[in-house]
């Protein structure tokens, strides 16, 4: 067993015994899966015929068949003709085909197994890759949850309105009022933005006597994320002159509001006239 | 093999969560809201700057642009007075044309396939040869959607 040659013989021998359609299979497809099936029907082989596998070697070195190499050729292409040719070795074959038999199988179904994975591995690759790409696509607007969230747009419409209208709703009688209001609403860069038109205005509120009130004609939120939102706002301001026999006018603007949630309620942190 | 079938059943779990999270995705009424509100701002956007374009030389094109945006009673009173139209923009020699500021959807019913906008442009109208002067247009639109999708059916200037 420990000769080289020996060993070698045995395995090919093995190795010609194997149904040729799957030997041929296998060897072809799988270089890994021919070195596990030579080398376990080859233990195989030396497992039940220790006589047989040492045996052997010795008829391949026989002289007859080394001076005619035709029939070797023969019994490689027909396996009828290998028996035909040669008795001695009647016994040998039920051993090699059920050793051969036996790991023909294993491999086969292991290859199955692995073509099967294989090809459901690629498929469910693919239907991931997909779905995930399709899904990202329908999301895509679901950072912007305006209108999609019905419940937090109102809010954010609502608190919004609330805070305009007080903003910039003013009598010249109590200016406070809308001071507060301002203080209430507005944080951020709105602050500085309000100050500067309130106090022109409230100074011709003084002056004139004005009493203005505003209204919110129509208000859409356009982007809603989390806790910041912008809102486009038409307002109506009505603008009551009692000292001139009550004489009113109407005016209208666009608001651009940036609205920020501090502490649970909706503030303006940016507003600019359209 | 191992590996390969650990592999497989990861790729398995993945397909199955991504497709679970397409198929939600498809039918979350959140989201369709929100491609709807896309979909209808960008289509009125464009309309109602069509519907403030028009230019006398190319009038017959311009008018018959305004009647693609709109449906609805606005796009009957538009078909029905197109002559009215025509015959305005060549006798005063007008050249308007808009730029969309701001717009923004206020009401959005898919059910009935409606919808309310607000919405700011700037409308340059020149006539008799003047030079256009710009000025702001406070517009509260209505909308419907139609086979070709999402139309102009209502314009309501806001005042001064």
């Amino acid at each position: 067993m420990s000769e080289p040659g020996t060993e070698a013989g045995a395995e090919e021998m093995v190795r010609r015994r194997v149904p040729s359609p799957f030997a041929r299979g296998a060897a072809g497809s799988r270089p890994a899966d021919r070195e596990g099936l030579a080398a376990s029907a080859s233990d195989a082989a030396r497992a039940r015929e220790p006589e047989a596998a040492e045996r052997e070697p010795e008829a391949e070195r026989d002289p007859a068949s080394e001076r005619n190499p035709e029939p070797e050729r023969e019994r490689d292409l027909d396996p009828a003709a290998e028996h035909a040719a040669e008795p001695e070795r009647d016994r040998e074959p039920t051993a090699g085909a059920a050793a051969a038999g036996r790991v023909a199988g294993m491999p086969a179904r292991r290859a199955t197994i692995m073509a099967v994975l294989a090809a459901v591995l690629v498929l469910a690759v693919g239907v991931a890759v997909w779905s995930a790409l399709e899904a990202q696509r329908l999301r895509d607007p679901g950072g912007n949850v305006a209108l999609a969230d019905d419940a937090a747009t109102r809010e954010v419409a609502d608190q919004v309105s609330t805070g305009l209208k007080a903003i910039f709703s003013y009598d010249y009688n109590n200016l406070e009022r809308t001071e507060r209001a301002a203080g209430r609403v507005l944080v951020e860069r709105a602050v500085g933005q309000y100050e500067a038109s309130f106090a022109a205005a409230s100074a011709q509120a003084r002056e004139q006597r004005l009493v203005r009130t505003t209204t919110v004609r129509s208000i859409g939120v356009q982007e809603l994320t989390g806790d910041e939102a912008r809102v486009l706002a038409l307002v109506d301001q009505q603008t009551l002159h009692p000292g001139d026999a009550g004489r009113q006018e109407t005016t209208s603007a666009a608001l651009a509001v940036v609205a920020k949630r501090v502490g649970g309620e909706w503030r303006i942190a940016a507003l600019a006239g359209l | 093999m191992r590996v390969l079938a650990v592999l497989t059943a990861l790729a398995v779990a993945a397909a199955a969560w991504f497709g679970w999270s397409w198929v939600s995705a498809a039918n979350d009424d959140a989201l369709e809201v929100s491609r709807e509100r896309d979909a209808v701002l960008a289509a009125v956007s464009d309309g109602l700057v069509t519907l403030h374009t028009i230019d006398h030389r190319t009038a017959e094109r311009d008018v018959g642009r305004w009647l693609d945006v709109t449906t609805g009673k606005l796009g009957d009173d538009l078909e029905r007075d197109r002559q009215l139209q025509l015959d305005r923009a060549a006798g005063t020699r007008t050249v308007a044309s808009a730029t969309l500021l701001q717009a923004a959807v206020t009401e959005l019913d898919l059910q009935a396939g409606s919808a309310r906008l607000v919405a700011v442009l700037e409308v340059r109208l020149g006539t008799q040869g003047q030079p256009a002067a710009p000025q702001r247009s406070r517009l509260t639109v209505r909308a419907e959607r139609t086979e070709q999708g999402w139309k102009v059916s209502d314009v309501q200037a806001a005042g001064r």
